[in-house]
């Protein structure tokens, strides 16, 4: 099959001098992502890669974009490592990884170099000037691995979601199409580059040669500046998570200044309060906005559902329909297909697993229920739905302690073992406050609320770290010995 | 609002962190966009202190003398 590259490629053919990507400072045109990206290949190969993770740990940049698909032009896969993620997580993924190869830039060489000894560092700068091919592959077959995105895992141990390429042109051939891309589209990325919640502006880049802005993350404490940043580019296509867009509303921005080309507005991830989504609507009245739901297990979005007009503040929005070739199932407590219950994803969009855990990936991918022997699999997201009197996919919640904070996906539990694994810990229990968006963690021992609150953010990237620590004399225990939530959420909030 | 009260709706936020003396708590990345919401949020709910959208800049969440003298400026508006 054709290679997920042959798009740029192709982009790169009609629209060469185009803008793909810009940071503050530094944009690649279409020619040069592609020159650049078959360079870092070219490079790669030469030093042997082959097939293997190649870590990527540089600084949110546009040639950050062009280094993820150098990898994939040798025929790798990249590895998002972010130099804001703690250490201790950093090591953790590389001790699954083992690569051989990480591609770095002259900002972050040393702290790479202390990372990963063993590898071969390779600074991005000198790959992108050695001389490569003027076009990138375009074969595949489709099986190799495109890329591994760490989430956050109960146990504490991230787990590396492993994306074939194929998946990735499912994306390509389905998302565009069904959200209406086009090449007058001028992308605003909010999302850190080392989730895959950006690929949906890639394949606007690269699918339909639109154009996208990296906005820097300090305007989000200055929501003024930030519309002032958008208006400025023209950017006129926002794909945010739900919060950020919540955050802009919030901070009463609109009463001052509104986005002036907006046509397009993606959210995902977390419920919109419908107030802030009316802000929204009245402040851009032209642009087409879409509710989107997925899984990073299923390749980012698979679900996606028209927002037009006014919205019941007493009804859910629905996720919607699937992209074309995407299954939905509903699978009830008896484990029988329903209109209720848990929600199950298949298609090509469903990932090859987690990367060398063969356990977790057998408990999270099951035998598609209507063609079990097929050899075919699906996803259990752990999410609840049910099915509208329109077929459209309603999301009811999660099944377990699992949570969205700030757009990111959080396991509490994970946040609960790095407690505990610090001195002086004896029990630690993580409550969220959904209408406050703020993470609680109640903890016993001789620990002091300050011991914990350093030793965590050694251990957890800055999202995970709860907003609150507070000691207690004992925490509530069910009849079985474990910990009550219930019963804490109780006496802590009197709910 | 006093300063006092700010201080101890700042430390219910974020215990870990002295508010009577940090500076450059945005510029340093020790507060973030979501912690501005939340003040924002609870001056509005709690004190009745309305900021505005030209107020939400970085200079007066710095410190917390900072945005004692935002709010000193709204009140006397």
């Amino acid at each position: 099959m054709k290679s997920f590259l042959s798009y740029l490629n192709a982009t790169a053919d009609r629209l060469p001098d185009k803008l793909a990507f810009a940071d503050g400072e530094r944009g690649l045109s279409f020619r040069e992502l592609r020159q650049a990206a078959a360079n870092v290949g070219a490079c790669l190969k030469n030093g042997g890669a082959q097939g293997e993770p190649v870590g990527v740990l540089m600084e949110r940049s546009a040639h950050q974009i062009a280094a993820f698909l150098g990898v994939m032009e040798a025929g790798c896969f990249y590895v998002p490592l972010d130099e804001q993620m703690p250490r201790e997580r950093l090591e953790r993924i590389v001790r699954t990884l083992s690569p051989r190869f990480i591609l770095t830039d002259e900002k972050n060489l040393t702290a790479a170099q202390g990372l990963c000894p063993a590898a071969r560092h390779m600074v991005y700068t000198q790959a992108a000037a050695f001389p490569g091919p003027a076009r990138l592959r375009e074969e595949s077959d489709g099986d190799a691995l495109s890329y591994v995105v760490f989430t956050s895992g109960s146990t504490g141990e991230p787990k590396g979601v492993s994306i074939r390429e194929r998946s990735l042109l499912d994306y390509a051939a389905t998302l565009p199409e069904a959200l209406g891309f086009d090449e007058s589209l001028i992308f605003g990325i909010q999302s850190p580059l080392y989730f895959d919640a950006w690929l949906k502006e890639l394949l606007g880049v690269m699918v339909k040669g639109a154009t996208a802005y990296l906005l820097p993350r300090e305007l989000f404490v200055n929501p003024m500046a930030l519309i002032e940043y958008i208006n400025e580019r023209r950017i006129n296509a926002l794909c945010w998570v739900s919060s950020a867009f919540s955050l802009v509303a919030r901070l009463r921005t609109f009463y001052a200044i509104v986005p002036e080309h907006l046509k397009l507005m993606c959210f995902g991830s977390e419920t919109f309060p419908p107030k802030h989504l009316a802000a929204w609507q009245k402040a851009c009245p032209d642009a087409r906005i879409f509710q989107l739901y997925g899984a990073t297990e299923c390749t980012g979005m698979s679900f996606y559902h028209p927002v037009v007009g006014p919205q019941d503040a007493a009804k859910p929005i629905p996720v919607g329909k699937p992209f074309p070739g995407t299954k939905l199932y509903l699978i009830n407590d008896e484990g029988k297909l329903d209109r209720e219950g848990e929600i199950l994803i298949g298609g090509p969009s469903v990932m090859a697993g987690y990367y060398h855990d063969p356990d977790r990936t057998a408990a999270a991918l099951i035998p598609d229920p209507e063609d079990p022997d097929s050899g075919a699999v699906c996803y259990r997201t752990g999410d609840r739905g049910r099915l509208d009197e329109n077929g459209d996919l309603i999301f009811i919640g999660r099944r377990d302690q699992q949570i969205k904070h700030m757009g990111h996906r959080v396991e509490l539990g994970e946040i609960e073992s790095a407690a505990l694994s610090l001195n002086g810990v004896h029990e630690a229990v993580c409550l969220y406050v959904a209408d406050r968006q703020r993470i609680d963690l109640f903890y016993t021992g001789p620990a002091q609320p300050w011991d914990l609150v350093i030793g965590l953010k050694q251990k957890l990237p800055g999202y995970m770290t709860p907003n609150r620590t507070e000691q207690r004399s004992e925490l509530a225990h069910l009849p079985n010995g474990k910990i009550d939530r219930r019963a804490i959420e109780q006496k802590e909030y009197g709910k | 609002m006093t300063f006092e009260q700010l201080l101890d709706m700042l430390r219910d936020m974020h215990p870990d962190i002295d508010f009577l003396t940090a500076e450059g708590l945005i510029d340093g990345h020790i507060l973030t966009s979501f912690d501005v919401v939340s003040i924002v949020a609870e001056l509005s709910e709690t004190y009745g202190v309305e900021l505005g959208a030209v107020d939400i800049v970085p200079e007066n969440f710095n410190s917390a003398r900072a945005l004692f003298a935002l709010i000193e400026r709204i009140e006397e508006e």
